[in-house]
Parts: structure tokens; C-alpha cells; sequence
């Protein structure tokens, strides 16, 4: 088997994004629908959706980045250990990585409290996570239900790539002319 | 054909040198070639943000905070009477660039914005296209006032020019900075809020690495830093920038924001401990809206503040001993004021407060004509909407009709004591609707009458005679029934008329 044919199909790319997505573009939903009281303040609508335009396409450019990480596993691995496995072990793999980003996030307050120790620590982390997917194809149970999930939210993919492709264009357009 | 004299060339060639250093600035160095033989006096603005003319020397400050200052005082106007028209950088900034009034351009909040229908009533526009016009808003919420007015800006220099360390994700993008920054560096990537869940950690870890790795040799409290966005800055490295920048500037209107001395107050090693003195202003009472500080965190935050501000003078001196040598007194107009000022007192410390007593209020202005010799002391009330009117003028435009200020005393205005002047402070209000939470002050004569509205049940004034208790100690509302009658009426009919349009019928 070589590289190339361990490269996902997307059908089994799509739940795995769509675990992606929820998680990236949520985190910066809540966030911007609780500024969008202060923003009103002094923004027009218009202003206020050129806010949310940059925020979709740096969501979209994250979450492509990030489902990087689940295809060059699945490349680089044998598919005993990755490919074969894939939705599952994908959405285990992103949902306790983007975990530990948000564990990291909501530790960032001020410089003298950057949280360096969580940074430091990442690495055994990851591979922490890594060995836990690993061990995934043993609990049956747990895979399923991962598949089921990352197949239910598929439906916020009709949503955000429409969206981020309006915003890309807003974005494009405003720093073009 | 036009002759070019041997001192013009010599600027020229020191226009082209920075040039090099700096492509930003390339194209006005071409411009300036060009236009050299029918060059204008330049206006040279250089505005030190939070400056308090309450705490320099050359105003009367019992501590030696400005020697340059005093000594610059000698070829300059002095005025001593000179208001700020906003509290903190967004508000007093736009009404210095626009002659208007806070109630009038309406960027009254946190990061807020010019209204669109003020925007080409700036002090760029107003300046014309005969000069260049150049803009260097080293304060990232100054960028975001200034750059509203881009189409009518030359050279609009970035926030991170001269710094040591920048992570501002928006001015990557010239031709959107404004909502660039204000999605990117004030949302998304907010270090404090971050809403990445991916690239926003990462990128401040990043960050914070590169700014643990600067060296703080020089300034033992730390390298000086911009407080809401990541970036940092040397003082030297930013005055040696403008000793390099001003000099080859011709027919040049420049706008010049500086950060400091703008908190967190970062002298440089030589003046740091410089005013472990006897020093203690008398306590004043606090104030129920102020934030409560004790008096020793407001004693040692002055003096951090104080010797800021003294680091800061010294690069002055320097920056004016280059402009000497470069002959830029000689052909320029340099005005040296500030947006807001800074306060240590009544349980408050700095500036985004609702209390707008002298500290935040009163701002130095200090300007000096091309060639001037003398000083010349000023003590009618000004206010920062002034500047937009007297630049006009000084460079040969008629005076705009909407502009809300009047010519400045000595340089084409004449002194008027009993004119009013108002300082307005709205942060907490929408820009779209009636001002109705706010702090107005105004000047007359040697009134001032404060006015607060909406913050309690009941509205409440407070009235001093700044000539008999300048440290506005003892509230005469209640004792002078008549005065204080006359102002409120013309403060509430003002603010009234400002508001109108903002109030529902």
C-alpha cells in the first residue's frame, strides 16, 4: 500500500472536518456574538460583518491547517494504525488536540501569566493523544459512537463553507481594490 | 526655471537618505525633490499621548520633568490654558483631526470611529493636496482614527515603525488596515480574548517568547510597550527614527502620535529612581466615581509616571538638537502637545475615567513658528479643536466652516477669555444615539463647570474657579447660585443642540 492510496477519500474526510469546524468556528462564534453588543456601539452592520468576514476566513484557514494533521497521519502511518480507522481515529485525534488549544487559550490572560508551562508540555501531550487514538480500535463502542457524532455534524458544513466563501470574497475584494 | 539653493539641496540629500532605510517613506522623499523649490513652511505635530501639562516642569510641576521642554518653551508660544476635548486616545485624537467636538464626530468609545459623514472633514483634507501630508500614529488606536482619513494621507506610516518587537496582524494589510486591525488585532487575535482556537495561541506564545527574549537593558522596569497590542519599542530607536524622518521632510504637513509616555511607565535606567524625593502632593478627596486607588499606589504611580516622562524630555532635547542643527526651526511650524493627560489623584490613576478634572483635562501645547526666537505666553483658554483651524490657516487654506475651534492666540487668533470650551467623555454610550451616560467640563473664563449625567439617579454638577483654587478643590455650585445657573444653562443648551440629532423624537 502506498502513500497516495492512504490519502482519506472525502467521504471520510467530511466528518472529521465537520468535528473541526464545530470546534474552531464555535469558539469564535460565541466569542464574536458576545462582542457584537460593544461593536454596535460604534460599528455599522456593515463594519460589524467585515468583523465577522475576517473572522470566517481565518477560521477556514485554521481548520484546513488543522485537518492537515489526520491526512499526514494517515499517510505517513501504516494503515493498520490510522487509515484504516479513520473517522474515528481522526475526530479523536482533533477533538483532544483542539482541546488542549482551548485549555491553553483560556489560560492566556496577561504576560506574566503566559501559561509557558502548558506550551512547554505540549509535545508529551500530542503524544499522549496519539497514543490514546492508537489504542481506540480496542473500545469498539467508543469508535461507533465518534463515527455517529462526526456524522451528525456534517450538517454545519452546508453552513460555514458557504459562509467562509462569502467571507473570502469580502476579505479578497477589500484588500484587492 | 526655478533655482535650487545650496541649503535646499543638502535637505534634499537628507530627505533621500532615510529613504533608503525606509521605503514607506521613499515616495515622499521623490515628492519632496520635486517640489523643492517651491516648498511651504512645514507643520511638524509631534503629540506625546497621556502627556498631562500637570506634571511638566516647563508648566510649573515642582518636579524637574522637563528641562527640554523649558528650553524649547523659549523659541515657542506656551499655552497655559489649553484643553484636551476627550479623556483617552479615541475621542480627543479625532476632535485634534477633525475641529469637532466628541458630540459631533461621535467617537466617543473604546475603538470607536469617526462617523462617515466627518470623515473628509480632517485635518489632512484641510491642509490640501499642496502639501505632503504624512502620519505616523505609533498608537494603534490613533492608527485607527487616522487611517479613516487614508485617501486624504500621503504617507501614513505604520503603528510598528521604529519598533523592536511587532506582532500586529492588521497593518499587514495596507488597503484594509483599519478593519483589518480592528478584526484581527482587536477580535480574533486579542491576547487577552483570544477567539483563534488554533492559530491564536500559537501565535501568542510566539509572542510572548519574542518579547521575553528582548533585552531589557536600559529599562529596568521593562522595555516600553503598547498596553493593548503587541508591540514593544525602544525610546531611543523611536526619537533616532524621527531625528532621521523630520529632517528631510519639505512642504511637509506631519502628523506625529507617539505612544509614550502612555502607560505602563517604562523609564530608560538613567532616570528610573531619578524622583525618590520629598515630593507629596496634598491628598485630595477621593471621588465616588474614581476607581479607589490608595494614595501610595497613587504617589508611586506618579513617579513612575514622572520619570517617564523625564526619559522621554531627554529624547526630546536630543530630537530638537537634531532639528537645530538641521535648520528645521527655521522652516517649520513644531507643535508639541498631547491627545489627553494622565491623573494620580482622588483615588484615580490614568485616564479612562469619568472624572475629567485638570490632570486628564488640561494638555500641553507648545508651538514654535518657522524662525522663531521668543517665548510667548499664552493664558486664554484653547482647546484641542483649535489645531484643525490654526493649521489652515498657517498653511495658507481658508478656515473649513464646520471646523468647531477658532484660530489659536499669536498665530492668527487673538486671545478670548471669556470664550466656553467643553471636554466631553461618552465611553459607555452607543455613537448612534443620544449621549445620555456622560461627563461634559467646560471652560469660561475662569469657570469650569463639570456636568455628570447619567450615572446616578439625579444629574450633578460641580463648579471651580480655576484662578483662586486651580487644584479645583472646593465645588462652588451650591455657593454661587447665579454663576453656576448661567453656565449650566449654556452647557445644557450646547450639549442639547449637539445631541439633538441623536434623540429620538
Amino acid at each position: 500500500m502506498n502513500v497516495t492510496s492512504r490519502i482519506p477519500s472525502l467521504k471520510q474526510l467530511a466528518p472529521v472536518y465537520s468535528v473541526i469546524v464545530v470546534a474552531v468556528y464555535g469558539f469564535s462564534m460565541v466569542r464574536f456574538f458576545w462582542r457584537v453588543p460593544s461593536l454596535i456601539n460604534y460599528s455599522t452592520v456593515g463594519q460589524v460583518g467585515v468583523i465577522f468576514s475576517y473572522t470566517a476566513v481565518v477560521n477556514l484557514l485554521e481548520s484546513l491547517i488543522i485537518v492537515l494533521a489526520p491526512i499526514v497521519l494517515s499517510m505517513i502511518l501504516p494503515g493498520k494504525w490510522f487509515f484504516e480507522q479513520f473517522v474515528a481515529k481522526g475526530v479523536l485525534l482533533v477533538s483532544l488536540g483542539l482541546g488542549y488549544f482551548g485549555y491553553i487559550s483560556s489560560h492566556i490572560n496577561t504576560e506574566e501569566e503566559f501559561p509557558y508551562l502548558l506550551v512547554k508540555w505540549s509535545p508529551l501531550v500530542f503524544i499522549a493523544i496519539l497514543v490514546l487514538v492508537f489504542f481506540l480500535s480496542r473500545i469498539k463502542l467508543l469508535s461507533k459512537f465518534l463515527e455517529w457524532v462526526a456524522e451528525q455534524l456534517e450538517v454545519f458544513l452546508f453552513i460555514s463553507l458557504p459562509v467562509s466563501a462569502i467571507a473570502l470574497v469580502v476579505v479578497l475584494i477589500r484588500n484587492i481594490f | 526655471m526655478s533655482k535650487i539653493s545650496r541649503r535646499s539641496f543638502l535637505k534634499m540629500v537628507g530627505g533621500a537618505a532615510p529613504a533608503i532605510f525606509f521605503p514607506q517613506i521613499a515616495s515622499l522623499a521623490d515628492k519632496a525633490l520635486m517640489q523643492s523649490a517651491v516648498s511651504k513652511p512645514n507643520v511638524i505635530i509631534l503629540l506625546f499621548d497621556a502627556m498631562s501639562a500637570r506634571n511638566l516642569s516647563v508648566y510649573g510641576y515642582p518636579r524637574p520633568t522637563t528641562p527640554n521642554l523649558e528650553r524649547f518653551a523659549e523659541r515657542a508660544n506656551v499655552y497655559h490654558s489649553h484643553v484636551a476635548s476627550g479623556n483617552f486616545t479615541i475621542p480627543a485624537t479625532s476632535s485634534l483631526l477633525t475641529g469637532t467636538y466628541p458630540w459631533t464626530h461621535r467617537a466617543v468609545n473604546h475603538r470607536g470611529m469617526v462617523h462617515q459623514e466627518i470623515v473628509d472633514k480632517n485635518i489632512f483634507h484641510a491642509v490640501g493636496m499642496e502639501y505632503q501630508r504624512l502620519a505616523f500614529p505609533q498608537n494603534v488606536w490613533a492608527d485607527l482614527i487616522v487611517s479613516q482619513f487614508a485617501k486624504d494621507i500621503d504617507t501614513l506610516l505604520p503603528s510598528s515603525q521604529y519598533g523592536s518587537v511587532n506582532y500586529l496582524k492588521g497593518e499587514k494589510l495596507p488597503n484594509d488596515t483599519n478593519m483589518a486591525i480592528r478584526s484581527l488585532d482587536d477580535f480574533v487575535f486579542k491576547d487577552h480574548e483570544l477567539a483563534s482556537l488554533f492559530l491564536g495561541p500559537l501565535l501568542s506564545a510566539m509572542y510572548f517568547r519574542d518579547a521575553a527574549r528582548l533585552s531589557k537593558e536600559g529599562y529596568p522596569r521593562g522595555v516600553p510597550n503598547n498596553e493593548n497590542y503587541p508591540l514593544y519599542f525602544r525610546l531611543e530607536d523611536l526619537f533616532d527614527g524621527l531625528a532621521t524622518l523630520v529632517p528631510g521632510l519639505q512642504s511637509t504637513f506631519a502628523y506625529i502620535h507617539l505612544y509614550p509616555p502612555h502607560a505602563p511607565y517604562r523609564a530608560a535606567s538613567r532616570f528610573d529612581r531619578r524622583f525618590l524625593d520629598n515630593y507629596h502632593p496634598e491628598p485630595k478627596p477621593v471621588h465616588r466615581f474614581s476607581s479607589h486607588s490608595s494614595n501610595s499606589r497613587l504617589e508611586t504611580a506618579r513617579r513612575f509616571y514622572d520619570e517617564y516622562v523625564a526619559s522621554i524630555d531627554w529624547e526630546i532635547g536630543n530630537l530638537f538638537d537634531t532639528f537645530e542643527k538641521e535648520g528645521v526651526f527655521e522652516n517649520s511650524y513644531v507643535i508639541v502637545t498631547a491627545d489627553h493627560g494622565e491623573m494620580f489623584e482622588r483615588g484615580e490613576v490614568a485616564h479612562t475615567t469619568p472624572l475629567l478634572y485638570a490632570p486628564v483635562t488640561n494638555i500641553p501645547l507648545l508651538i514654535s513658528a518657522p524662525g522663531q526666537k521668543i517665548r510667548r505666553d499664552v493664558y486664554a483658554p484653547t482647546n484641542a479643536v483649535d489645531l484643525l483651524p490654526t493649521v489652515a490657516h498657517v498653511t495658507g487654506n481658508p478656515i473649513p466652516e464646520w471646523a468647531e475651534g477658532v484660530l489659536l492666540p499669536g498665530l492668527g487668533g487673538v486671545e478670548d477669555f471669556e470664550r466656553s470650551t467643553f471636554s466631553v467623555e461618552a465611553k459607555k454610550v452607543s455613537s448612534f444615539g443620544p449621549l445620555s451616560t456622560a461627563t461634559i467640563s467646560m471652560h469660561k473664563g475662569m469657570h469650569k463647570l463639570i456636568y455628570y449625567t447619567g450615572y446616578e439617579a439625579v444629574d450633578s454638577f460641580e463648579l471651580y474657579d480655576l484662578e483662586s483654587d486651580p487644584e479645583e478643590l472646593e465645588d462652588l455650585y451650591p455657593a454661587q447660585p447665579a454663576i453656576a445657573k448661567s453656565l449650566s444653562e449654556e452647557l445644557l443648551d450646547t450639549f442639547s443642540d449637539a445631541d439633538k440629532p441623536y434623540v429620538k423624537k
